[in-house]
């Protein structure tokens, strides 16, 4: 795989050496908004149902999904979808919650039609009220807002469909 | 009921082996996904620094980094948004090099890589150590793009691509572990790609 290298020798085993002085703090690009569940609690996947399609444009459709385990989400979040064929094959994407929280039990995702998408297309070319879907989240936690302070949502295409979730979050908050 | 969804033609039924799971090959693409803006940062001014658990703590200028023995790194990424880029090489020098420079003590157990954006992921120090992990700057005969990192960032391709961390400023070695960026927000601690270590828990 690689370009044989010449290893720097071995480490000798040295004393302990007295307390290092004070190192500089590492940088960060902002706080932590929000962090995982305590002791790295794994999402699992679930079986969703779709109770609602909505055609927003000929590229752009919305999923309306009931979902057993209602993990509820932070405006900005997304999903996995997974879809299996019948040969075992599968495919996953990440899309992004489009509604505004709730109890995690109804969500809607927006998605994309991409002409060589091979999730995307079966999405939009299949899936009908009714059908289950393996989904699993929420995930992320950076490109979230949680409604507490200003925000300028500036976006375009299927990037406005985290946006949704926080105007509607907004307007729900009032 | 929907049709069931099925292999799609351009998949070949024979999937690539060098395709970890739940990952597909991008071909010749390479995404670009960044948390943060993208820093233009020159080489007249850049540096690249290792400190905290070493012997001697040391910062590296530009022109002192291109002075190192050089190495090669040919194979495969993977990033956790499930694309892989199959067949690709980087340029640059090893860590083993880099960490051998200062002389790691015996205590250290793993470093966190920071970048000159702000960035930071952690790493075992054995995920760093033993010709796995580089700081290049060059991808296929090229210089790094900015977009990608430029003018130098870390590669450990072993693990989930946000491992390797783009403007790359230096690595801290440690005692403990210490949650990096996207670790603190959901994202699995190590991130291997063949055990599907996606997010916290996996």
């Amino acid at each position: 795989m690689t370009e044989p290298l010449d290893r720097p020798p071995p480490l000798l085993e040295l004393p302990e050496l007295p307390e290092l002085p004070e190192l500089p703090e590492l940088p960060a690009l902002g706080p932590v908004t929000r962090r995982p569940p305590a002791g790295g609690a794994r999402r699992e996947w679930q079986l969703a149902t779709v109770v609602a399609v909505r055609r927003e444009t000929p590229r752009m459709s919305t999923f309306r999904l009931h979902c057993p385990a209602g993990h509820p989400h932070v405006p900005g979040q997304h999903m996995m979808v997974r879809l299996r064929a019948p040969d075992g094959y599968s495919a996953s994407r990440s899309y992004s919650i489009a509604s505004a929280p709730g109890d995690g039990r109804e969500i809607e995702l927006m998605v994309e039609r991409l002409d060589d998408g091979e999730v995307s297309a079966y999405l939009h070319d299949e899936l009908r009220v009714g059908d289950q879907l393996e989904v699993r989240g929420p995930f992320g936690g950076w490109f979230v807002w949680s409604g507490r302070e200003p925000a300028l949502l500036v976006g375009g295409g299927s990037g406005v469909v985290p946006l949704m979730s926080m105007l509607r979050h907004h307007r729900a908050a009032g | 009921m929907a049709n069931p969804f099925r292999r799609p033609g351009s998949r070949p039924a024979q999937r690539d082996p060098r395709l970890p799971p739940g990952q597909y090959d991008t071909g010749s693409s390479f995404p670009v996904l960044t948390a943060e803006v993208t820093p233009r940062l020159s080489t007249n001014s850049w540096t690249f620094r290792v400190d905290g658990l070493v012997e001697a703590p040391r910062t590296w200028t530009w022109a002192e980094l291109l002075e190192l023995p050089r190495s090669r790194f040919d194979g495969d990424i993977h990033c956790v948004t499930t694309w892989s880029r199959l067949g690709t090489s980087f340029r640059g020098v090893s860590v083993d090099e880099l960490l051998g420079a200062v002389s790691v003590r015996p205590a250290a157990t793993h470093v966190v890589a920071w970048s000159h954006s702000g960035y930071t992921t952690n790493l075992p120090l054995a995920d760093v150590t033993g010709g796995k992990a580089w700081v290049v700057w060059e991808h296929e005969g090229k210089p790094l793009p900015v977009e990608h990192g430029g003018p130098a960032r870390l590669l450990v391709p072993h693990l989930y691509f946000w491992k390797s961390a783009k403007w790359v400023g230096g690595l801290r070695v440690l005692d403990h572990d210490e949650p990096g960026f996207w670790e603190t927000r959901g994202y699995h601690d190590r991130g291997d790609p063949w055990l599907e270590q996606r997010y916290s828990g996996d």
